[in-house]
C-alpha cells in the first residue's frame, strides 16, 4: 500500500461565477522515501491539490466535492477535523511557496517551531528547543542559539525557508508537501534547498510530493512526476520515462519549451494560448484548444493509454515512440 | 567578584547589547523619540500618580491621632479600606493601589534592575515571572478587600478635634495637607472664594473644590480605561471572529454593528442612563461600551480579512493549531495595532462622555467625577467650580490624544525617524 493516495481528487471552487472546477479527478499515488514531482503551468491546479490534501483549501470558496485521499489506509477527506489536526504538521507537513510572508511576524523562530513540536510531541519546553536547535542547525543556518531568539523580519529569504523546512520536519513527518519551495529563492539558494530536503528525506525514508513548474528541478530530484493540465492529469511517469519519451502533446510541449544548449540563439518553443480559467475549460480533453495534434475526436473525454511501469497518458493522440524518440533525441 | 566573574558578566552585558531589538522594542524605540508624546505620557504617568497617592495629598482623617483617652492611632490608614469612608470601589480599587501596588512594585523593580544586563531569554521569563505574581497579589487582596468590607463608626476628626480645643485636652494630630473630605462638607464654610485654606474656594455645600477635583482625577481615569478596555475587548473578539470565519457569520454581525452605529449614540446614552435608577459608575462604563465596541470590531475585522488567507495562517492550520489558536494567538497580535491608537483615542472620548452625562445630571451622583463639579457649578453659578474641572478635562484629554498620536506614527513604518 502507497503511503498516500490520492484517488479522482475534485475540488471545486463555487464562486459568482459559478462552480469552478480547479482539481477535476487527479489521481497519483507517494510511497515511502519516494519524491514525487507534480507539474504543469501557472493555473493548472497544483497548488490546490497539494492544499486540498491537508484540507487547507479555504473554506468557503473551495470544497473537496468527490474523490478519496487515503494516508495510511485513511481518508483525509472525510476525516474528522480533530483527527486530521493530528495528521496536520506531525505526519504531513507542508512548505509554502512564500517563506516571506510564511512565518509569523510576531513571534521568534524558536517559539515557532517550538511550538510545532510542543503541539504533536510529549517534550518539555527545554527538549523543544533543544530540537528546534538541532532542526535549525540541520537546515544549515548559521549559530542556531542566537538565529533561534530572532524574528521573521531580521532573516533572509533564504533563511526563512531554511526555517520552514525545519519547523516542517521537526516532527518528522511521513510525507512532506513542498509546494514551489524555490520559487522565490534564487538559484543558489534553490539548489542547497534541494539538496536539503533529499538529505532530510534520505534520512527519515519520508515520502516527499514536490509542487514545481520548474522542469529542471524534477530531473534533479524526482523519482516520478505527474503531468497536471487545467485540472486533470495529462500524464504520469517515472521523472527518466517522461524525460525520455514524453508522450502527451502537452508534456511534449513542456520539454520542448526548455532552453537548449544545443541550438544557442534559437527561438524557443512555445505552447500557444494560455492555461484556460477554470470558468471555461473546454469540453472533452481539456487540452484541445491550444493542442497541435487535436482532432474532433478530441472533444470527448480521452482515454487512457498505459504505455507499462506506471507510464500512463490520457490522451486521443499521445506521441509515437519514434515521435518521442525523435523529440527528446533533438532534447539531448 | 573574580576578575573571571567580572569578565563573564562583562561579556554577558555586550550579549545583551548585540541583541536585535524585538517589534515592541522598534516601536517604543520610535515613540521616545516624539518630545510631544512622551511629554504627554509623562503627564499621564503624574495623572495616574496623582490618582494614586491622592489620599495622601487629601483626606479628612489624619495620619497620625493622639488623645490622651484613645492613645496613639493612624485613622488614615484604617479609612483607606473603610467602606463607611470611601463608598466607591473606584477608590478601593486605587486605596489598594496605594499599599499594596506600593509594596509589590518594590520586588519588581529590584527584578528589573537585577536582569537589566541579562540576554533575553533570561531575562524575559523572569521579569514575566515577577510581573505575574505582583499582579495576582495585587488581585488577590484588592478581591479580599473588597470581598470583606471593614467598615468603621463614622468620625469627623477635625470636629472632635476642635472640641477637644474647646474643652482643653491635649492632643496631636497630623493632617494631610488638604484636611478635607470629597464628601462631606462644612456646612459653615460654604461658598467660599479662593483662599490658602481651600485654594480653589468651596462649592455650595461647603466642600473643598480642589479636593473634590483631585479625587475626580480617579473616576475619570476609572471611566476611561475600564470602559475602553471592556468594548476593546468585546469588539475584538467580535471583529475577529467575523473577520476570520466571513461569510454568513461576518454577515450577521456586520448588519448588527450598522444597526448600532446608526443609533445616534449620545441620546442612546442618556436614554438608557434615565431608565437605571441608582445609577454606579459602573454602569456608566458599561454604557458608554455598550455604544463604541462597534470601532475596534470593524478595525480587528479589516485586518482579520487581510490576514486570514496569508501564508503563515496556512501554516498555523498545517502545523494543526486549532482554529482558537490560530484566531487568538497568530492572527490577532497582528492586527492588534490600530485598535491600540483607538483605544488610546477611545480613553479620551469616554471620559468626555463620561462628563457630559455627569454634567447633564445623569452620572453617578455620589461620586466627584469632574463632570459632577461642572454641574454643580452650572447650579450654582461659582466659576471656580466650572472653570477647574474644565480645565482638568481638557488636560487629560489632550494628554490622551497626543499620547494616542504619538502610538499611530510610532506604529507606522512610513514615519520611522
Amino acid at each position: 500500500m502507497a503511503l498516500l493516495e490520492v484517488d479522482n481528487l475534485q475540488t471545486h471552487f463555487f464562486t459568482d461565477k459559478g462552480q469552478l472546477p480547479s482539481v477535476d479527478g487527479v489521481s497519483f499515488e507517494i510511497d515511502k522515501g519516494e519524491t514525487v514531482g507534480i507539474v504543469g503551468e501557472s493555473g493548472c491546479g497544483k497548488s490546490v491539490t497539494a492544499m486540498s490534501i491537508l484540507r487547507l483549501i479555504p473554506q468557503p470558496p473551495g470544497r473537496i466535492v468527490g474523490g478519496q485521499i487515503r494516508f495510511k489506509g485513511r481518508d483525509l477527506a472525510t476525516m474528522p477535523l480533530n483527527q486530521l489536526r493530528k495528521v496536520r504538521g506531525n505526519e504531513i507537513s507542508v512548505i509554502f511557496q512564500e517563506p516571506m510572508t510564511s512565518l509569523n511576524p510576531v513571534y521568534t523562530v524558536g517559539d515557532q517551531i517550538m511550538e510545532a513540536i510542543l503541539l504533536h510531541q510529549a517534550v518539555d519546553e527545554d527538549q523543544a528547543r533543544q530540537i528546534a536547535l538541532d532542526m535549525l542547525d540541520k537546515v544549515g543556518i548559521p549559530e542556531p542559539d542566537t538565529s533561534i531568539d530572532r524574528y521573521p523580519h531580521q532573516m533572509s529569504g533564504g533563511q526563512k525557508q531554511r526555517v520552514m523546512i525545519a519547523m516542517a520536519l521537526s516532527c518528522q513527518p511521513d510525507l512532506l508537501i513542498a509546494d514551489e519551495p524555490t520559487t522565490a529563492l534564487d538559484v543558489t539558494i534553490q539548489a542547497q534547498i534541494l539538496e536539503l530536503i533529499r538529505e532530510l528525506q534520505r534520512t527519515n525514508d519520508m515520502g516527499v510530493m514536490l509542487i514545481t513548474h520548474d522542469l529542471g528541478v524534477v530531473a534533479e530530484s524526482c523519482d516520478r512526476v505527474v503531468v497536471l493540465y487545467a485540472g486533470r492529469v495529462a500524464e504520469t511517469a517515472t521523472a527518466i520515462d517522461l524525460f525520455d519519451r514524453p508522450t502527451h502533446p502537452y508534456t511534449a510541449g513542456l520539454l520542448q519549451a526548455l532552453p537548449d544548449r544545443a541550438h544557442p540563439g534559437a527561438r524557443l518553443f512555445t505552447i500557444d494560448g494560455m492555461v484556460p480559467p477554470p470558468t471555461d475549460f473546454p469540453k472533452g480533453c481539456r487540452f484541445n484548444n491550444r493542442c497541435p495534434r487535436a482532432t474532433s475526436e478530441c472533444q470527448t473525454v480521452p482515454p487512457l493509454h498505459d504505455l507499462g511501469e506506471g507510464h500512463k497518458v490520457w490522451c486521443h493522440h499521445p506521441l509515437t515512440a519514434e515521435e518521442s524518440a525523435a523529440l527528446s533525441g533533438e532534447d539531448a | 567578584m573574580t576578575s573571571a566573574n567580572a569578565e563573564s558578566a562583562q561579556a554577558a552585558e555586550l550579549a545583551a547589547e548585540r541583541e536585535d531589538p524585538t517589534y515592541g522594542e522598534i516601536v517604543w524605540g520610535q515613540f521616545t523619540k516624539r518630545r510631544i508624546a512622551m511629554a504627554s505620557t509623562w503627564g499621564l504617568v503624574g495623572l495616574l500618580l496623582l490618582a494614586i497617592y491622592t489620599p495622601v495629598i487629601a483626606s479628612n482623617k489624619p495620619f497620625i491621632w493622639h488623645t490622651v483617652a484613645d492613645g496613639w492611632s493612624s485613622p488614615w490608614l484604617t479609612s483607606l479600606f473603610d467602606r463607611n469612608f470611601y463608598e466607591n470601589s473606584v477608590d478601593i480599587f486605587f486605596n489598594t493601589m496605594l499599599v499594596v501596588g506600593t509594596a509589590v512594585s518594590i520586588p519588581v523593580a529590584w527584578v528589573f534592575r537585577n536582569t537589566k544586563k541579562m540576554v533575553r531569554r533570561d531575562r524575559q521569563p523572569r521579569r514575566k515571572r515577577a510581573i505575574q505574581v505582583a499582579l495576582t497579589v495585587f488581585l488577590l487582596s484588592f478581591g479580599a478587600i473588597e470581598a470583606f468590607p471593614a467598615q468603621a463608626p463614622k468620625k469627623v476628626y477635625p470636629k472632635i478635634e476642635q472640641q477637644l480645643e474647646a474643652a482643653g485636652e491635649s492632643h496631636t494630630s497630623l493632617y494631610a495637607p488638604l484636611p478635607y473630605s470629597f464628601r462631606d462638607g462644612n456646612l459653615n464654610e460654604t461658598r467660599q472664594p479662593s483662599s490658602i485654606a481651600h485654594p480653589l474656594g468651596t462649592d455650595n455645600a461647603g466642600r473643598d473644590v480642589l479636593t473634590r477635583l483631585i479625587y475626580g482625577t480617579r473616576i475619570s481615569l476609572t471611566v476611561g480605561v475600564f470602559a475602553v478596555a471592556l468594548y476593546v475587548t468585546f469588539g475584538t473578539i467580535v471583529g475577529a471572529i467575523a473577520g476570520f470565519y466571513g461569510g454568513r457569520i461576518d454577515m450577521a454581525i456586520q448588519r448588527v454593528i450598522e444597526v448600532v452605529i446608526c443609533i445616534p449614540s449620545l441620546f442612546l446614552i442618556l436614554t438608557v442612563a434615565s431608565f437605571i435608577e441608582e445609577r454606579s459608575i459602573f454602569h456608566i462604563m458599561v454604557i458608554i461600551a455598550a455604544v463604541a465596541w462597534t470601532s475596534p470590531a470593524r478595525l480587528v475585522r479589516a485586518e482579520f480579512l487581510r490576514m486570514r488567507n496569508l501564508d503563515f495562517v496556512s501554516a498555523a492550520r498545517a502545523v494543526g493549531y486549532r482554529e482558537r489558536r490560530i484566531i487568538f494567538q497568530e492572527i490577532l497580535p497582528n492586527a492588534l495595532a490600530p485598535v491600540l491608537v483607538a483605544a488610546t483615542f477611545g480613553v479620551a472620548r469616554a471620559i468626555l462622555v463620561e462628563s457630559t452625562m455627569s454634567f447633564l445630571g445623569l452620572g453617578d451622583i455620589t461620586v466627584p467625577s469632574w463632570g459632577q463639579i461642572l454641574n454643580t457649578g452650572r447650579t450654582t453659578g461659582i466659576w471656580t467650580l466650572i472653570l477647574a474641572p474644565g480645565f482638568a478635562i481638557f488636560l487629560t484629554v489632550s494628554l490622551l490624544n497626543l499620547v494616542g498620536e504619538g502610538v499611530r506614527d510610532a506604529l507606522d513604518p512610513k514615519l520611522r525617524k
